[in-house]
């Protein structure tokens, strides 16, 4: 059994088409990317699987599970997490809050054993607190030390993401989903990332399925490349299977000719 | 950034973890307790300050320190806005009617009637924060001022049918018989242990008030605390990290009205008596006043806010009673306009100048002394 599966998946934005009776799987243990011209419905796969937005038709299956009408927090408990392409952060909280938030689900104190701080809650928030300092110090120093007491919005560009990308893992998920990763990164820190990604998955055991527009990246660490164009899964295979591929030119031509073929 | 690195995590989680806060903790309470004697000295300050008048000013000032600090976990914490705060406030005075020793009421113990409103204030509040889970921002405003005068009305009716038109009457609540042994709990001239006047009621007030703050400090630093912060900054990336949002917005509903709520009946029996003409809509300008004052988004911020708010018009009752200002009679015409005028250039001069408010210079304060004398 995959650990994601997709069947006849479609969403409908007012007539177009953004997501087309798609089916795919991502297995355990698996680096897919997700490749495609803007538009394709990349970020609409993302956020049906991630729950934020509802199929018209079609099921998402994750370990067996329909994900369909579970809201976004029942997703995530079953271990999906996700990152966006425009970076959502908490602003106002310090790099540390943020990445405890992502320990929410894996809590179970409630209010009550909070007022009374109680032994338990506190073993409890001690443990919250390793692990995403433990999340955190996955990228080096960048986002510990002093860093962690510093608010979000103060952070570089770079660093919120590496800072959102920690927050998912925090979550302790099967699967992580993350969306044009090195947008706005220059080329050192796109390196530095694609190591990391390889990272996550050896280190962590994570299954990853990333959106990514840097063939570079593509190439550097994905096992199959899924291309979508209009909705639809016009290719899928190894890097080079892919990038070969007639069709994945053809949708790229006219658009952003694909890098580094 | 503190001045002060810390390692451990579980000294973290003390709210008072260097011997210096301890040192300040232990004169802040002794303080606390000396300054109601202070005020009881007789002594007849220069200029006729008024010495006496602070007692009334600080025992409101803690009730509604409560109000205004819950006022801010909803608000400054979790982004709600909600209008129905003051109807909590109804809603307390109403249960302390309904089931506390008052004109009308059943004659349930005043301790037993005070957590019994948070725990009505909780369910209510939940049910007052339904809408919240479909509309934000000014449609939440509006939907929730309808609570407002629903409140205003459910207290009128209880009081037409039940007491007439003159109001309702709170008697004084009499101090629990286990805790008669103390040293300090004396009986009044009649022998009993009535809890009445500015003196008595302080020392009541303080721990009620301290434990209420200290209660929604719990519940700040904790994971639903962490979740209120997440769903106002990003609501969309806290229910894709776990956060079950609509669970969160009423549990910080439910927590904020419960302590409102005992507010109003700390307040009913404290001022002995309250009608429906006592409800105007301004209250909920007034927490407003004290939310933006005192500093949006800190607990402290809603107390000093509310000690601002209710000792400013005692400072200034005082200024322009001094002969200096006798030749202008508009003065004392308008008093209360100016009393508002003065709020309103506190707001803007806050805003302006120090927009995380009164707790903002606190904290500012705080930190000069830690790192003197360097200056940075
Ligand atoms: N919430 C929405 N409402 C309407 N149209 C949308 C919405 N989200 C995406 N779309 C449309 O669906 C198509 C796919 O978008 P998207 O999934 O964001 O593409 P990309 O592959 O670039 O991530 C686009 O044409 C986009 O305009
Ligand atoms: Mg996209």
């Amino acid at each position: 059994m995959p650990l994601l599966e997709t069947q006849g998946l479609t969403k409908v934005f007012g007539g177009l088409h953004a997501i087309d009776d798609l089916d795919l799987h991502i297995e355990e243990g698996e680096i897919v990317s997700v490749i495609g011209p803007n538009g394709a419905g990349k970020t609409t796969f993302f956020n049906l699987v991630s729950g934020m937005i509802q199929p018209d038709s079609g099921k998402i299956l994750f370990e067996g599970i329909d994900l369909v009408g579970l809201a976004p927090h029942q997703i995530l408990e079953l271990g999906i997490a996700r990152t966006f392409q425009n970076v959502r952060l908490f602003q106002n909280m310090t790099v540390l809050e943020n990445a405890m938030v992502g320990q929410h689900a894996r809590t179970r104190s409630g209010p009550i054993r909070a007022i009374l701080r109680t032994p338990g809650f506190r073993a409890e928030e001690e443990a919250i607190r390793r692990k995403a300092e433990e999340a955190l110090a996955f990228f080096g120093t960048r986002l510990i030390g002093y860093r962690l007491e510093q608010p979000a919005f103060v952070l570089s560009y770079a660093n919120r993401r590496r800072l959102e990308i920690a927050r998912a893992m925090a979550t302790e998920p099967k699967l992580l989903l993350l969306d044009e990763p090195t947008a706005g990164m220059n080329p050192r820190e796109t390196l530095e990332l694609t190591e990391l990604i390889a990272r996550l998955r050896d280190e962590k055991g994570f299954t990853i399925c990333l959106i990514e527009h840097d063939m570079r990246v593509v190439r550097g660490v994905s096992d199959r490349v899924i291309c979508l164009d209009y909705g639809r899964k016009i290719a899928e295979g190894t890097y080079h299977e892919v990038a070969t591929n007639e069709r994945v030119i053809e949708a790229y031509l006219g658009t952003k000719a694909v890098e580094g073929v | 950034m503190s001045g002060k690195y810390v390692n451990d995590y579980r000294q973290d989680l003390r709210l008072f973890r260097t011997t210096p806060k301890k040192v300040l903790l232990v004169v802040g309470l002794l303080a606390a307790i000396a300054l109601p004697y202070l005020i009881q000295i007789q002594w007849t300050p220069p200029f006729g300050f008024p010495w006496k008048a602070w007692a009334k000013a600080i025992n409101l000032a803690l009730i509604w320190s409560i109000g205004a600090a819950a006022f801010n976990l909803l608000l400054g914490y979790t982004g709600q806005i909600s209008t129905a705060h003051a109807a909590f406030l109804i809603l307390g005075a109403l249960t302390g009617a309904v089931l506390g020793e008052a004109s009308a009421g059943l004659g349930w113990s005043f301790w037993l009637v005070l957590p019994l409103g948070g725990v009505v204030g909780a369910v209510i509040g939940a049910l007052v924060g339904l809408p919240a889970l479909r509309v934000r921002g000014l449609y939440l405003f509006m939907a929730t001022l309808a609570v407002h005068f629903a409140a205003i009305l459910g207290f009128k009716m209880y009081q037409v049918a039940q007491v007439g038109f003159t109001g309702v009457r709170y008697f004084p609540p009499e101090v629990p018989s286990f805790l008669h042994w103390l040293p300090f709990v004396t009986p009044d001239a009649n022998g009993q242990f009535l809890i009445q006047g500015d003196f008595r009621w302080y020392f009541v007030l303080v721990p009620i008030t301290l434990g209420c703050l200290l209660f929604m400090v719990n519940v700040l630093r904790s994971a639903e605390g962490r979740a209120f912060v997440a769903i106002r900054d990003n609501d969309v990336a806290a229910s894709l990290l776990g956060i079950n949002v609509a669970r969160t917005k009423l549990l910080a509903f439910a927590v904020s009205s419960a302590m409102v709520t005992i507010s109003g009946v700390l307040l009913s029996f404290f001022v002995t008596a309250r009608s429906d003409e006592s409800w105007s809509i301004e209250i909920i300008l007034d927490v407003a006043i004290m939310t933006v004052v005192g500093g949006f988004s800190t607990i402290v911020g809603g107390v000093f806010g509310a000690f601002f708010f209710f000792m400013t018009p005692v400072l200034f009752n005082w200024i322009r009673d001094l002969p200096l200002f006798d030749r202008f009679t508009f003065i004392d015409t308008y008093g209360s306009q100016i009393d508002l005028a003065i709020f309103g250039v506190a707001i803007v001069l806050v805003l302006v100048f120090k927009p995380e408010g009164l707790a903002g210079v606190w904290e500012d304060t705080k930190r000069y002394f830690r790192t003197w004398p360097f200056r940075y």
